[in-house]
């Protein structure tokens, strides 16, 4: 199995953790590939929610609500 | 340990000493620590140079603010200088910090005696905070992870302790312990010279023995700061201005559904009474639903992961078997998913956010309650909840009603709002609109001055040092 081999779920995750230089005894690439499987379900939640392409720019977070419904919305 | 506004008066009158209340405090925590595990440092001569320098400006008659000659303590992911900042964890080196976090320059500068560090949940990722206890009843968490904050503070160590929030960690020992926690407005208290656990959820904050000590605390706590580009430049109120207003003419809206569901029948009951009374008080009471917080977990942990792994990334590689095997796991995936995970749950905190948004414009509310929580304390060794016939882990548990409120920045504060059937606290959470934490502490505060548990103290507490001294 190489480094480049997608067969083996967790022998990609083992070939990921190499390449992030995080291939240690305490990190578990099964367990590892279960915990990613889980958190990956929990995003598709998430699909419902939001657009599937586009949408508004969420990486400049600025908890004020825009002004475009008044700063304060009980005005 | 008196609470704050009486400490300010009872020192700027002369009827006692920023000494006395140091040397009140220190004995407490001698006494009681050895069962709560609060502080993972006590700063003994630095708390007693401080309280003299206290005694000595209330002396020459200046006045540095409402904490001035008040014993604090700081969470232990908070730069104290000349202490070490552990976060918790063994990883991290015991080497004392060179210099203050903002938020600590500033407590100095209003003359706040600092007595030591709190305990935290390792890396402030969790709502355990072992070993800390819960003063209510030792075999309970206090949560986290501001766990030795809301120790501290629950039992009458200090009057005021700084937690961090990050997805309720102000908050969820605020309700444990039966103390007030108030997590400001994301921007609103600068979080340079902190730990971080992830950078666009964590707000810092105080956790108190009342609503006034809280608006005490973030007036001394907020402002901007160069240190910190989130910091926000907007004007600091004088948040205890509003706090005997009381809530007559206000519109309160009051959650059902998503994310309160399931929750404990104690708790249930506790939150309607919380909403009839502020009722009682003149407040407009509005029934509102936000089904979109359904997905805060998702949303909240999405992003999360991520950033504390881009955080930890150098302890991960290097040391990672010093770091608690849950916590490892987060930030393993943090560095492992796919980017679109990470903007999909941004998009998610943005959709959420609006949603609060409109429910606040289309309501015309002032403030939004909710239960702090859908549970008491649990046992230490409990992993799950029992809710009816299903289970939900201790930690999605407590985090599902206080993370919509980092994901949207908005102000939220809890206070003590009655105890369970084994006479554990429960918590009410008022949020309110962005920067408007004054309404927040204005609704707290009313609240506070008819809840039936604002006088009651857990069975380890300071008094019980008095009285046995």
């Amino acid at each position: 199995m190489t480094d480049g081999d997608a067969g083996d779920p967790v022998e990609t995750v083992a070939a990921r953790l190499r390449g992030l230089g995080l291939d240690h005894p305490a990190i578990d690439p099964a367990e590892t590939a279960a915990d990613l499987a889980g958190r990956t379900a929990a995003s598709a939640s998430l699909d419902g929610l939001v657009s599937q392409s586009g949408g508004p720019d969420p990486t400049a977070f600025d908890p004020s609500w825009p002004a475009d419904n008044s700063e304060d919305p009980r005005s | 340990m008196t609470a704050i506004p009486e400490a300010a008066r009872a020192l700027r009158s002369g009827r006692t000493t920023s000494r006395a209340l140091t040397e009140a405090s220190l004995a407490a925590a001698a006494a009681l620590d050895a069962d709560l595990s609060a502080f993972v440092v006590v700063d003994t001569d630095g708390a007693l140079a401080a309280a003299d320098a206290a005694d000595a400006a209330i002396a020459a008659g200046r006045d540095l603010g409402p904490l001035m000659g008040v014993p604090v303590g700081i969470k232990d992911i908070v730069d104290v200088a000349g202490l070490p900042t552990r976060c918790g964890s063994p990883a991290y080196p015991a080497t004392p910090a060179a210099t203050d976090a903002t938020l600590v320059r500033r407590l100095r500068h209003g003359g706040a005696v600092i007595v030591g560090k709190t305990t935290t949940h390792e890396l402030a990722c969790g709502v355990y905070s072992p070993p800390v206890s819960n003063p209510w009843d030792l075999s309970r968490v206090p949560g986290g992870s501001s766990g030795g904050s809301g120790a501290a503070v629950a039992a009458g160590i200090v009057p005021m302790a700084i937690g961090s929030d990050t997805g309720g960690s102000i908050r969820i020992p605020a309700s444990l312990c039966g103390t007030v926690g108030l997590k400001a407005t994301y921007g609103r208290v600068s979080r340079a010279g902190v730990a971080a656990l992830a950078w666009s959820l964590d707000h810092l904050g105080p956790l108190t023995a009342t609503v006034a000590g809280s608006a005490a605390a973030l007036e001394v706590l907020a402002g901007p700061d160069p240190l910190d580009p989130s910091a926000s430049a907007r004007p600091v109120p004088q948040f205890s201005r509003s706090l005997d207003r009381g809530v007559d003419g206000l519109r309160i809206g009051v959650l059902s559904g998503a994310p309160l569901e399931p929750m404990q029948p104690d708790v249930a009951e506790a939150f309607a009474a919380a909403a009839d009374l502020l009722g009682g008080q003149g407040a407009a009471m509005v029934g509102v639903a936000v089904p979109e917080l359904e997905h805060g977990l998702a949303a909240e942990f999405g992003i999360v992961a991520p950033e504390a792994g881009a955080y930890h990334r150098e302890l991960l590689r290097g040391r990672p078997d010093q770091i608690d095997p849950g916590i490892r796991a987060l930030l393993v995936a943090g560095l492992m998913m796919e980017p679109e995970h990470y903007f999909k749950a941004l998009q998610a905190r943005r959709a959420i956010a609006d949603a609060l948004r409109r429910v606040f414009a289309h309501d015309r509310l002032d403030a939004l309650i909710t239960p702090t929580l859908p549970a008491t304390a649990a046992p230490k060794d409990a992993d799950d909840f029992r809710f009816g016939d299903s289970a939900e882990p201790v930690t999605l548990a407590y985090v599902r009603t206080t993370g919509p409120f980092n994901l949207s920045g908005l102000p939220a504060l809890s206070v003590p709002a009655g105890l369970d059937r084994d006479g554990l606290p429960i918590g009410l959470q008022i949020a309110a609109p962005p920067f408007d934490e004054e309404t927040a502490l204005r609704v707290g505060a009313s609240f506070e001055s008819a809840a039936p548990v604002s006088q009651r103290r857990p069975p380890t507490h300071a008094a019980g040092v008095a009285a046995d001294g």
